[in-house]
């Protein structure tokens, strides 16, 4: 059953603890609505897994871009090397907002063998003193890892004992890639980092300032078309936790309303700022597609009592898309999509896909629980009785559904959507940093790019026909969830 | 106590494995560790080593038994179990082997026992790579070794056959384009190539005549353990670029084996300065002798020095040595970076960025040959540079190599566009 959260609890439980979050089902997806509507959804594994991303990698990707922060990884030096990658989409950040780019910092508090063994609290007052003396951060980020779990860390004893000795703020952030199944979780214990130990007490409530929590792989393009409209409402984004700076952060509870662009991600931060900060909330739905825009904005509207405008500004915008929509609609309607992303994306792009008159045949969410569990089922009676799967990027199960469904073009996350590529078809990202999908124009710039795959896919083309599959035949004569076990 | 790290150039010991395995292309990989482990190290191995993806088995589509708490408690044995067996039911491939990470390892799995109960239906090896044991350097090392103690058997000599050790895919971001070039020359001594990466298999280690590491201490302990096993000689030659190095690394080739190199050496001297030939109008005309830092692992600091400085004639000034290396290796490398008085770089043994940025910034160069990680600092004291070492996200490489002849020629291409790419 799910758990009440306190916030003076040092750790957040997971997500499978706390939202009864699940990482694998297959089936048709009438019946997980089904399963969800009478609780008998049981949480199964795999026998059979593909490498996954762990909680700790979250937790990275959700505060190693503050503007002023360094982040310490207390973890063998393999945990941080992702950074890197990270660091791709913080300059490639600074870039589209027009800054000079620079890199993300951090430290790795290189856990050895013998510091298994011996411990490693020391190196790690050591990292906070250094990056405190090399950078004169606003905070430090504290990120643990399996092995800083398995040896016993006391890392909030560390932050304790160290903090009076250096300038910056230090945040813990408990991570520990082997707690949970959900990498979700990841984001709760950074935001509660974030939560416990940042975000201070209003000294003025500002009525037109609204805190818009946004994940990395939402991008720029997609915050200047959520900030128009907002705009419209008079209302100033303030747009966290990704390229803030730790004083937006700290300020956070002196805005008169948070919103989401994607609630998977905001969770529990919207909840726990209205819980101890009185701000009040709305996360329903990611701002993808032209009903689930209008659903967004009248959350913020209903919030703010500002219904009629937001009636006006609704009416607005459709008049002024749907137009462009309709002709999009004619180059799209009928194609068979398929749709692979994290589940607030997972039930959001289908909506605006639908708008475009593409026929949803498949949806893979990376995991599920209450968050989305309304709108799934709203989905169905939009979308019907599509191929549902539940997993944590699990490419062999992907491969297989594919290859029986024969989608006209696969949207997907990083690091699975080129299998689909390998399998010929044509493939469109779901997280887009050079193309806008969120709000009113979001469906217009999407659907343009959907032509575009479906008018050249030359390259995957021709990428299967060098590509062998790295399944046995025998595995597309089996059915695709043949490996989910009870728990 | 072992030191904190500045954004490290380099990821554990896993990753080192995981890539060395994934190059290898005949071995199923299958990682007995964190749920994370194997997305981190794509991305944080291959990924920001120019953009290298997952190729045919890796990624995201790597067979891990990603073990959580269940298994943190009551132990991962069950779960490899059954990971193995599934695996063997679904991936093509008759070679599989296991690589533990820090979870496995700190709760104690007996991997071996495991493993072994599928002897009658596979080739299951394994390697015991968990990050906390070091570098990438450091796994490329463990899983080879794995190998040979595994599998390895004596075999008869193949007397034109040799084995290329010591270069690190991935972590070596050019090791496709390096590998490729080395075998090429060779091939032209009517020498037989196995790298492990080209299609050869590691199986066949034992054949080679001489074992060639490539590299001033990578595979230098794998080679005196070939040579005790198996009475293949060895030579250590760190990566040689450009004609001076190249040639040298032939001619020690060619005296190991017996074989005339004059002809070779001298054809691929003339074609090379060829090209270089046509480089020389910009380099004269714009007086392109700069004083250069190299931010590198010892393998690249010495091979971008020595052909820097017998061939292309600029002045070195700092070569920073980030691959964390043992100190019995430091004194040796001191040495290969000893030129003519006024042509020897300081070297500084240093893995923690912050503290190389430092060096680097007080020495003030103009040409920095380091990562992607070190264009801020590039741009705070207004020097030219060149993405070569780990890690590199600001420019592509499928299969560019800097090594031999036309490594060489691709070098000076690379660092003249640096400087011209703003015109």
């Amino acid at each position: 059953m799910v758990k009440k959260v306190k916030l003076s609890e040092k750790i957040v439980p997971t997500r499978e603890d706390r939202l009864g979050t699940i990482i694998a089902y297959g089936g048709r997806a009438n019946e997980l609505v089904d399963l969800a509507a009478r609780r008998c959804l049981k949480a199964q594994d795999r026998s059979f897994t593909q490498t996954t991303f762990c909680q700790e990698w979250l937790a990275m990707f959700t505060l190693a871009t503050i503007t002023d922060a360094v982040s310490i990884v207390h973890a063998p030096v393999g945990c941080s090397s992702s950074l890197s990658c990270i660091n791709i989409f913080n300059r490639l950040g600074h870039i589209l907002r027009g800054r000079v780019p620079s890199n993300a910092r951090w430290l790795s508090t290189n856990l050895l063998e013998a510091d298994t063994i011996h411990g490693g609290e020391e190196k790690l007052k050591k990292a906070i003193i250094e990056a405190d003396k090399r950078y004169q951060p606003k905070s430090i980020f504290v990120f643990t890892s399996c092995v800083a779990g398995i040896i016993g860390e006391d890392i909030d004893a560390v932050v304790e004992k160290v903090q009076p000795e250096v300038t910056a703020l230090v945040v813990p952030v408990h991570c520990d890639g082997f707690r949970s199944k959900v990498w979700a979780s990841g984001y709760d214990g950074s935001f509660h980092g974030v939560l416990s130990y940042l975000v201070k007490e209003p000294t003025a409530k500002r009525d037109d300032l609204i805190n818009v929590v946004n994940p990395l792989t939402v991008g720029r393009l997609d915050e200047v078309e959520i900030e128009r409209l907002l705009n419209k409402l008079g209302l100033k984004a303030n747009f966290i936790p990704c390229f803030a700076s730790t004083d937006a952060l700290r300020n956070s509870a002196e805005a008169v309303l948070t919103t989401s662009l994607c609630p998977t991600y905001s969770e529990y931060f919207v909840k726990l700022l209205q819980e101890r900060f009185q701000v009040p909330y709305t996360q329903e739905v990611m701002p993808i597609g032209l009903d689930n825009t209008d659903l967004w904005l009248r959350e913020i509207g209903n919030r703010l009592g500002r219904k009629e405008e937001v009636e006006k500004i609704i009416v607005e915008e459709r008049k002024r898309v749907e137009p462009k929509v309709a002709e999009l609609k004619k180059k799209l309607k009928g194609k068979k999509v398929f749709v692979s992303a994290g589940q607030s994306r997972a039930i959001g792009i289908p909506n605006l896909l639908a708008d475009l008159g593409l026929e949803l045949i498949g949806v893979t969410a990376f995991h599920y629980d209450e968050v989305i569990s309304d709108r799934f089922a709203e989905l169905t009676k939009r979308c019907g009785n599509f191929c549902t799967s539940i997993a944590n990027v699990q490419p062999f199960e992907q491969t297989n559904i594919l290859n029986r469904e024969k989608p006209d073009i696969y949207l997907g996350h990083l690091g699975e959507s080129v299998w689909a590529a390998k399998q010929g078809f044509p493939t469109a990202m779901i997280l887009i940093y050079l193309c806008l999908y969120a709000g009113y124009n979001g469906v217009v710039s999407f659907g343009s790019r959907l032509i575009n795959a479906l008018t050249n896919p030359a390259f995957n083309k021709r990428l299967a026909d060098h590509a062998s599959s790295i399944y046995r035949d025998t595995w597309y004569g089996e059915q695709p969830f043949k490996y989910l076990k009870g728990d | 106590m072992s030191e904190i790290i500045e954004t490290p150039r380099y990821a554990c010991a896993l990753g080192g494995a995981l890539s060395t395995v994934t190059a290898m292309n005949s071995f199923v990989p299958i990682i007995h560790a964190g749920p994370g482990c194997g997305v981190q190290l794509f991305y944080g191995q291959s990924f920001v080593g120019g953009y290298q993806g997952s190729g045919r088995l890796g990624g995201v589509s790597v067979p891990s038994t990603n073990t959580y708490e269940r298994e943190v408690v009551f132990g991962g044995e069950p779960r490899l179990r059954e990971q193995i067996q599934n695996t063997i039911e679904l991936i093509k491939g008759d070679k599989y082997i296991v690589l533990t990470g820090c979870t496995a390892e700190l709760i104690g799995d007996d991997v071996k026992a495991v493993v072994r109960e599928f002897e009658d239906k596979a080739l299951v090896l394994y390697a015991e790579t968990a990050g906390f044991k070091g570098s990438s350097y450091v796994g490329y090392e463990i899983v080879l070794n794995s190998f040979v103690d595994q599998l390895v058997k004596e075999k008869p000599k193949e007397d034109k056959l040799v084995n290329i050790l010591g270069i690190v895919p991935s972590q070596d971001i050019f090791w496709q384009g390096n590998l490729a070039e080395i075998e090429r020359i060779l091939n032209k001594l009517g020498l037989k190539v196995n790298t492990f990466f080209n299609g050869r298999s590691i199986n066949d280690a034992s054949s080679a005549a001489l074992n060639i590491v490539l590299s001033p201490w990578v595979g230098a302990v794998l080679a005196e353990k070939l040579q005790e096993r198996f009475g293949t000689p060895y030579l250590v030659n760190p990566l040689p670029i450009g004609v001076t190095e190249t040639n040298s690394f032939l001619k020690r080739v060619g005296a190991a084996l017996g074989i005339e190199v004059a002809e070779v050496i001298a054809q691929e001297e003339e074609q090379t300065y060829k090209s270089i030939e046509k480089g020389a109008d910009l380099v004269v005309d714009f007086d392109l002798q700069l004083r250069f830092a190299t931010i590198t692992d010892s393998n690249y600091g010495i091979a971008l020095s020595k052909f820097l400085v017998n061939d292309f004639g600029w002045i070195p000034s700092l070569a920073v040595i980030s691959d964390d290396i043992s100190e019995k290796y430091r004194e040796s490398i001191k040495k290969e970076l000893n030129f003519s008085p006024g042509l020897s770089p300081a070297v500084v043994f240093e893995s923690d960025s912050g503290k190389i940025w430092e060096a680097v910034e007080k020495e003030g160069p103009n040409f920095i040959f380091g990562g992607s990680l070190d264009k801020d600092l590039a741009g705070k004291i207004g020097a030219n540079r060149l993405s070569i070492s780990y890690p590199i996200t600001d420019r592509v490489v499928l299969d560019r190599g800097y090594a031999g002849y036309k490594g060489a020629i691709n070098l000076i291409e690379d660092v003249l566009s640096a400087i011209v790419a703003p015109l």
